[in-house]
């Protein structure tokens, strides 16, 4: 008793250090940084607080084409992801011993991976005449190189890749909550494999899959290295632009105030899905089921 | 003619056989339950009559039909699983709708079977119901109701009875029996409870290691068991170790092992293998009295125990205990010295080592 109490004193004053650590090396300097988006960058006289800076990048019309560009490729990549990764992880839960093995090796080697290794990979795999424009130009599809690199599907491509591992792992306990025994019974009753899977297996899941499509969403949107590898400076999306503007530029409040916009846009959406989808009422009936 | 007739099944988890040439016929409109204790592969062979589980040996026929490599969608087989996994998205009335869907049954005909089938098991008023809205007890019904409502030629529950409480337990038992005389389906049980397999079943298969220890009637097998672990696992029963004197009639006349006390007992006079040798005795076949009986042992009462419908007692014999039913209009008391017989036509040999 005494020493659990002893223990939870410690753990309380342990975490301590972490928490100011926090506080003072992350959270302050990030509130500052935002801060800096409250202030006129243009001017220098300072008349105090204002949305100069949001009126002024709302109004243009790069920052909305590239606010399209990021949200276009962030709910591209987490769809087309949540889809690929729903049918690898049904097979790492139900499939046999090997193959889900061969899987999570794969997974686990390419999350192992960094991000500026796979983009490169990419863009050999992609380039004009990479491996895969030869295919085509073998295969008689097309002519001459197609573009592969350098746009938007190029940088979807990269991301998926990205996604596709982690979502994966996030589904795998999803999966494993339906019982094998559920499935067997729309077996017995005659219904295929592959309905089974859509009128029994995803009905059921795909509430709580939702707040992993969201985390793929914001972990795309605010994605850095692969848009910049392989949009080849073309695909312009916020993070890049934030980039140019911090660092480039040196005009931390335009920077700060890009940062600000993609973050609400985010939450905003996430809170839009999350209200819609009512995903916490659906967990709990089926605790209960 | 059979409904189902499984031959030489073999039934293997990696290396590991559960389930050894397993020989079954069930006849059409039979209720048979799979008896057994737990691990005895009773789960294994009703999934490989569903075509859940692939046998690695033997064949299995369903209505004339081999389906030994055919899928559960290919079978019309029902099951009714230990967790009964109701589609917990669906209403009751869609759960009870599905097979029949698969089955491309058009509606008004569909909802008509489906309405008619909850209202053969009085829960029609549920049908708009989540799975999650019900008692256990109602759960149960829809589990039955989704798996008779295509009227399949076999119908299989696995220990579907396990989680509800004893009363409910009793009422299901005989509902589900009534159901399958009205239906005429024919149906295959598990279960590890003894009682429940003889009070629903017209045949009782008991388990063992994943082979057929023995099977028949609930009465026959509950009188007459094959062995001693037929004998225990049918109900309570008090075991005395004898030697066998001599083969009389059908039975032997035996000695009780360290006396001189000799009696006769049905049943057969050699074991195979020279296994211990015990007389089963049944707590209702034994009498205690406190009156002298001719022939009677001397015992001398232990414990009590008062179940409401009966009362057990335990007697001490020699250095044998046994456990007797009390008759009625007795009262034995602990300590009390009573007079312990039986009749010989209940006495009943049986071999084997302890399960
Ligand atoms: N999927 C499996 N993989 C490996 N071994 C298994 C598997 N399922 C069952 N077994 C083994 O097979 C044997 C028989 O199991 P089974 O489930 O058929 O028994 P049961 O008679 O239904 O028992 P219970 O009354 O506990 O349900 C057991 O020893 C069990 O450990
Ligand atoms: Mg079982």
């Amino acid at each position: 008793m005494r020493g659990a109490m002893t223990s939870r004193r410690v753990l309380r004053i342990g975490v301590l250090p972490l928490a100011l650590f926090y506080v003072f090396f992350f959270l302050l300097p990030a509130l500052q940084f935002l801060r800096s988006s409250l202030y006129d960058s243009s001017e220098s006289t300072d008349d105090g607080a204002s949305l100069t800076n949001y009126r002024r990048a709302l109004g243009s019309e790069s920052v909305l084409d590239s606010l399209a560009t990021t949200l276009g490729i962030a709910l591209v990549t987490a769809v087309v992801s949540l889809l690929l990764a729903y049918l690898i992880a049904y097979h790492v839960v139900r499939g046999p011993a090997w193959l889900s093995r061969l899987i999570m090796v794969a997974a686990l080697s390419s999350l192992f991976a960094s991000a500026i290794a796979r983009a490169l990979g990419w863009r050999v795999l992609l380039a004009d005449s990479g491996p895969l424009n030869d295919l085509l130009l073998a295969l008689g599809v097309v002519d001459e190189p197609v573009r592969l690199i350098n746009n938007t599907i190029a940088v979807t491509v990269g991301m998926v890749h990205v996604q596709v591992p982690i979502i994966m792992l996030a589904l795998i306990p999803v999966i494993e909550a339906v019982p094998r025994e559920m499935e067997r019974a729309a077996y017995g009753l005659g219904e295929s494999r592959w309905r089974t899977f859509l009128r029994v297996h995803l009905p059921l899941t795909w509430m709580n899959a939702v707040p992993i499509g969201l985390i793929a969403v914001m972990a795309t949107a605010a994605y850095f290295t692969t848009p910049a590898l392989l949009g080849g400076g073309r695909v312009l999306v916020l993070p890049i632009l934030i980039q140019q503007a911090a660092q480039v530029l040196f005009d931390y409040a335009t920077a700060a105030t890009l940062a600000a916009i993609l973050s609400i846009v985010i939450v905003a959406i996430a809170c839009v899905v999350l209200v819609f989808t009512r995903w916490r009422r659906t967990i709990r009936e089926r605790g209960h089921a | 003619m059979s409904e189902l007739v499984i031959e030489g099944l073999e039934i293997e988890y990696g290396r590991n056989v559960v389930v050894h040439g397993l020989d079954l016929r069930v006849e059409s409109g039979e209720f048979v339950s799979l008896l057994g204790p737990s691990g005895s592969g009773k789960t294994s062979v009703l999934r490989a009559i569903g075509g859940y589980q692939a046998p690695s040996e033997g064949s299995i026929a369903i209505a004339g039909r081999d389906v030994t490599d055919v899928p559960p969608q290919g079978r019309d087989v029902g099951m009714v699983f230990q967790s009964l996994v109701l589609f917990p998205h669906m209403s009751v009335l869609r759960n009870v709708e599905f097979g029949l869907r698969t089955r491309k049954v058009r509606q008004p005909e569909r909802r008509r079977r489906a309405m008619e089938t909850l209202e053969m098991m009085q829960i029609a008023h549920l049908s708009e119901r989540l799975p999650f809205q019900l008692s256990g007890g109602q759960q149960q019904r829809v589990a039955l109701a989704r798996a008779l409502v295509v009227r399949p030629s076999l119908l299989l529950m696995d220990e579907p009875l396990g989680a509800l409480d004893a009363r409910l337990r009793l009422q299901m038992q005989v509902e589900i029996r009534a159901l399958q005389h009205a239906t005429g389906v024919t149906t295959i049980f598990v279960t590890h409870d003894q009682q429940e397999a003889m009070a629903m079943s017209d045949r009782v298969v008991v388990m063992r290691d994943g082979r057929i220890a023995d099977q028949g009637g609930p009465e026959g097998l509950y009188r007459e068991p094959r062995d001693r672990f037929t004998a225990e696992f049918m109900g309570l029963t008090s075991l005395l170790p004898v030697d066998v004197v001599r083969p009389a009639g059908d039975g032997a006349r035996v000695r009780l092992a360290g006396t001189a006390h000799e009696f006769d007992a049905t049943g057969s006079a050699d074991p195979a293998g020279g296994e211990p040798t015990f007389v089963s005795l049944r707590p209702e076949d034994i009498h205690c009295t406190t009156q002298p009986v001719d022939g009677a042992l001397t015992g001398k009462v232990m414990a009590r125990t008062f179940r409401g419908v009966n009362t057990f007692v335990q007697v001490r014999v020699g250095d044998q205990t046994v456990l007797a039913l009390q008759h009625r209009g007795q009262s034995l008391s602990e300590g009390a010295e009573v007079f312990v017989s039986w009749d010989a036509a209940r006495a009943r040999l049986v071999a084997g080592d302890a399960p």
